[in-house]
């Protein structure tokens, strides 16, 4: 058998990196809840657009300063200056998540190929099986791109 | 030595490595993702100014703002909504180009890591290794994502060109320099070039994101052909064809 040492290895690095995972549904999460705020913010903005163009076009080029549609024609006005980059914020957001889950499944293919090069010589060739519980200290090497390159 | 240590020495000495632009890929996926969510967050806080500057300005009633002179505090204020509100857009787009790219360079890194452990489960198996030539998807969507950056980085020039334009154009009192220009004037011609230019300007930075996206596909579509090599080539060696 594979010895003991190994197989917990194998267990650990399966089973590791919940911050990155978490990391990433956290900003998958708050984008999702910016583009949803972004929605609600418009939906409030075209009340407000309701509001104002409910009144006479002759009135709204004479809008007194102190009239109360003056706020809400300023409103109108600059509330679309920073709230056109809102979803895009949120997607931002989410696809930096996307990102690190991405990173993840790096890691999980690197892990999947590793075993499987680990069991499938052992499946052939089961009278070779180390009985000994060797230590296999090259096990899940850490991703490296100097050493990549060179090989 | 044994099965198991040969296959060790597999791992730790990987007869096949990543590519260049893997390699590479490896090194920039951070850096990019990190510049990407540093510029959106950078495009949002500089909207957020624009729009308390818009505020400001439509706080003065309309006889005022159009009245006002070049130099004037209320002139500034709108020199400065229009040159930067014409390419923070794009300053935006940018941003969520690069986040997009780095995407791309970790579906990358996944095609390098199939390459490298591909070849490990074949030398740890004492087989030949087979590697498969790059499918055309592999050899697209590098280009997809250069071509996608290119797109927006030239946006963002020609939509900072639009803005300075701009800021010349409204540093003019609307009453007495820009309401009266006649036909043939050149505050008309500018107008007419900044209108004409927010109008072709707006669909290219979807135009480059939309690259990056095919980018992406193609790259998804190159991991789906190497994942089906491998389990060709794993079935090839277990019914004993080298």
């Amino acid at each position: 058998m594979i010895s003991q040492t190994t197989i917990e290895k194998l267990e650990k690095e399966a089973f590791r990196g919940p911050f990155l995972t978490l990391a990433a549904l956290f900003l998958i999460i708050t984008g999702l809840a910016v583009i949803g705020l972004a929605f609600y913010l418009w939906a409030d903005l075209s009340e407000t657009a309701n509001d104002v163009y409910s009144a006479p076009l002759e009135s709204l080029s004479y809008v007194a300063p102190n009239d109360p549609a003056a706020p809400q024609q300023a409103e109108l006005a600059y509330r679309p200056e920073w709230l056109n980059l809102l979803p895009y914020q949120g997607l931002a957001l989410i696809l930096a998540g996307v990102a690190l889950l991405l990173w993840r499944w790096v890691a999980a293919v690197r892990l999947r190929m590793t075993v499987s090069a680990l069991i499938l010589p052992s499946l052939r060739n089961p009278e070779s099986l180390d009985p000994t519980g060797h230590e296999i200290s090259a096990f899940a090497a850490p991703l490296d791109p100097d050493r990549e390159a060179e090989s | 030595m044994t099965t198991l240590e040969s296959a060790a020495e597999a791992i730790a000495r990987p007869a096949v490595g990543f590519t260049r632009a893997q390699t590479l890929a490896v090194r920039f996926w951070a850096p990019l993702l990190f510049m990407g969510l540093i510029i959106t967050a950078a495009a949002f806080i500089l909207g957020i100014i624009n729009g308390m500057v818009a505020s400001d300005y439509f706080a003065f009633p309309i006889s005022e703002r159009d009245a006002a002179m070049s130099g004037s505090d209320i002139v500034e204020k709108k020199v400065f909504i229009e040159s930067v509100g014409a390419w923070l857009p794009e300053l935006m787009f940018l941003g969520l180009g690069l986040i997009v790219t780095s995407i791309v360079q970790l579906f990358n890194i996944v095609l390098g890591s199939l390459r490298v452990s591909g070849a490990t489960v074949q030398q740890s198996l004492g087989v030949t290794i087979i590697l498969p030539g790059p499918p055309v998807t592999a050899r697209l969507f590098p280009l997809f994502t250069v071509a996608g950056l290119l797109v927006l980085f030239a946006a963002l020039v020609i939509a900072i060109v639009q803005g300075l334009i701009a800021s010349g154009y409204w540093d003019h009192s609307i009453a007495t320099e820009l309401a009266p220009a006649a036909p043939g004037d050149s505050l008309l011609s500018t107008r007419a070039t900044l209108e004409s230019m927010d109008r072709w300007l707006e669909p290219v930075k979807f135009v480059g994101l939309g690259l990056l996206f095919s980018g992406v596909g193609l790259a998804a579509a190159s991991i789906i052909w190497v994942m089906r090599f491998q389990s060709r080539r794993l079935l090839d060696i277990l019914a004993g064809r080298p």
